[in-house]
């Protein structure tokens, strides 16, 4: 599919939802919400028409257009508010339901539900944020910023527009407090037993024994940690479920989900953190931080690493 | 006329988009926005309005209330064009709501700040001198100072015959090259796996060949592949029956391979807003080298490129004649921070 069909499905969305309103003119149709969820792409339009007794008596039959992507979900007395139970046939691209279940009201909201495309969402809703944090010693900060852009497939028809779970992802740059947090003689042994595997490899016999000697000596010191525990360990304590307590967002903001980015080497230096807010007609802007506790997070870092099995006592209780 | 909301980007790096964005009361009086936009900055997007006039000699944007789709919001996004010299830049953008026969009503002056990260050479070496008895580990050590705001991905280079090479001294360089060479070696001679193997799980393994192999760029390799060398490995990799003996020759390599990527893991980020592309670098002193050409050069976040630094060490080598052979020595960089305030 090429760019251009994209944009026009974009543009689809507003094309469908003006002629079903043209469409629908005789029954005076009247916008009252347009919900999008940003995430999901899910869209919900209320619409509320009117059906005069005499409509009902003359054509028996109540006609929505049916449009592909769109489909009706509820329909509501619009005086009581009781859900209406309607059974819709499709016929000739139009849903027809018979008016004599619609009772004694002349008003009805019309709940029709369908979905937004990427390149309309695009046009809709902006976001932004720094690529690198404001360093503090405990914390680092980025700035989050999120505004409506374009309101123009909106223009005219809605004036309760609502965007939910509006979505952007901030990098947070984890790589410095993992390093940091293995001991000095943890990373002497890595080194040891890592020349010790080439040289073993290489077949070479002198430097198999040299590098085996430096080997036996840094295990002596430091036990039989395997480099699998140390990847594991640093994959847990990056994990969702882990790292969610050490970021935080200001309010309107409030933080989705967690997703770590591994930028090759097999371990993430970023863990990007998924943020979301509700912006509409009346708040087309949101602002606030994503503050992340560098040293706490540090802190569990190492608490986790002394926990690590194998490690020798020495180094534990440092 | 009153603000709900007004907002500029508290920082940004060259060539990044920002925005700015003003919400008020909804005010009958006003008939039009007039933004001015700094010299150096382009106007990038425009927030609720698609219509307006743009007067090239005053910088300045024009927008009708009536052309704002919700008539209480304007918002336009900017981009500083350049790289900027200094390790901030702060200019005024001028935005005045004016009512009728262009009587301004309300003025907001909002401060774009532009940051980026800027190195310096506070302790460089003036020469060095080499004996039988240096020790080679320590001989090149260099003191450099992060000033500003922001990553700065270095890259160390060395004035070798004429051309700057980094050359990385990282461990986990020479165990992916050994394990290329063993890959390489597949349709050479039969595989024979020697060594103690811990069991590993399957797939780690097959992630980390994949990761290699699948295009062995600079991306996931951090050393450039000749062509031949590329080739080949792209061959074995897209032979099925060939594939499981590389995941065979990951498998034998793994720890050493983890190990090194730790190790290699650490050495990129000695230091907060400071990464060594490629780990720590070493300087080849040939026989009749009198002179080392040290250069660090470094980009930001928005990949924006700065001028690198530089600098000259002699080199006096005072070992007996019979010993003066070609020898690596690593470069060793202390680094420093004088992170840039951005508190008002």
């Amino acid at each position: 599919m090429d760019i251009l069909d994209d944009a026009n499905k974009g543009l689809d969305f507003v094309d469908k939802i003006e002629k079903l309103l043209e469409k629908l003119k005789n029954y005076k149709p009247e916008i009252k919400s347009l919900r999008v969820n940003y995430l999901t792409k899910a869209t919900e339009i209320k619409l509320l028409i009117k059906v005069p007794q005499g409509i009902k008596r003359h054509f028996r039959d109540l006609e929505i257009p049916a449009y592909p992507g769109y489909s009706i979900k509820e329909v509501f007395d619009g005086t009581t508010l009781d859900r209406i139970n309607v059974d819709w046939q499709l016929k000739n691209q139009n849903w027809i339901a018979d008016a004599k279940v619609l009772g004694a009201s002349d008003r009805y909201l019309v709940i029709l539900e369908g979905s937004i495309s990427d390149v309309a969402l695009e046009r809709l809703v902006k976001l932004y944020c720094p690529e690198d944090p404001k360093r503090g010693s405990d914390v680092d900060r980025y700035w989050i910023d999120s505004a409506i852009k374009d309101m123009a497939i909106m223009e005219k028809i809605y004036d309760e527009l609502t965007l939910d779970k509006v979505t952007t992802c901030v990098n947070v740059g984890v790589e410095r407090q993992f390093t940091s947090s293995i001991p000095k003689e943890v990373k002497n042994w890595f080194r040891a037993r890592a020349e010790a595997d080439i040289h073993l490899r290489t077949m070479d016999r002198q430097k198999a024994f040299k590098s085996y000697y430096f080997l036996r000596l840094a295990e002596k010191k430091l036990g039989k940690l395997s480099p699998l525990e140390v990847r594991n360990l640093a994959k847990q304590v990056l994990s969702p479920e882990t790292f969610m307590y050490y970021v935080s967002v200001d309010k309107p903001f409030h933080i989705s989900h967690l997703n770590p980015v591994e930028e090759g080497h097999w371990l993430p230096e970023k863990i990007g953190v998924i943020v979301e807010t509700d912006l509409s007609y009346k708040n087309p802007v949101a602002q606030g931080d994503l503050i992340y506790k560098k040293i706490d997070f540090a802190s569990k870092l190492e608490e986790e690493i002394k926990k690590l099995p194998g490690l020798p006592e020495k180094l534990k209780r440092a | 006329m009153e603000f709900i909301n007004v907002y500029i980007a508290p920082w940004v790096l060259s060539k990044q988009v920002f925005p700015i964005h003003c919400v008020w009361k909804p005010e009958k009086a006003l008939s039009k926005i007039v933004a001015t936009i700094p010299q150096g900055y382009k106007l990038h997007e425009t927030l609720n309005f698609v219509n307006y006039a743009f007067d090239d000699a005053k910088n300045t944007i024009s927008v009708d209330v009536k052309d704002l789709k919700s008539n209480n919001y304007f918002g336009i996004i900017l981009k500083h064009r350049g790289i900027i010299e200094e390790v901030e830049q702060r200019d005024a953008v001028i935005i005045d709501f004016q009512g009728a026969k262009g009587i301004s009503l309300k003025t907001t002056t909002l401060y774009t700040r532009i940051v980026r990260p800027k190195l310096e050479f506070m302790n460089f070496p003036r020469e060095i001198v080499v004996t039988n008895s240096t020790n080679l580990k320590n001989l090149i050590t260099l003191e450099v100072l992060h000033k500003g705001f922001g990553t700065a991905n270095t890259t160390t280079e060395v004035m070798h015959s004429g051309d700057f090479i980094s050359k990385s001294d990282s461990l986990y360089f020479k165990v992916l090259k050994e394990t290329l060479e063993r890959i390489s070696r597949i349709y050479e001679e039969p595989l024979e796996l020697k060594g103690e193997i811990e069991p590993l799980d399957d797939e780690l393994i097959r992630k980390i060949a994949d990761d290699i192999f699948k295009s062995p760029t600079r991306e996931n390799l951090p050393f450039e592949l000749d062509k031949e060398e590329t080739e080949l490995l792209k061959e074995i990799m897209k032979d099925k029956s060939k594939q499981e003996e590389v995941y065979r020759v990951v498998y034998a390599s793994l720890r050493s391979l983890v190990l090194a990527a730790l190790l290699y893991y650490g050495e990129k980020h000695p230091l907060e807003d400071i990464k060594m592309i490629d780990g720590k670098v070493v300087a080849t002193i040939k026989e009749k080298t009198d002179e080392l050409l040290i250069r660090i050069r470094y980009f930001d976040s928005a990949e924006n490129e700065y001028p690198p630094i530089e600098d000259k060490i002699k080199v006096l080598d005072r070992r007996d004649p019979e010993k003066q052979k070609e020898f690596e020595t690593p470069i060793n960089i202390i680094w420093k921070k004088d992170t840039l305030n951005l508190e008002d």
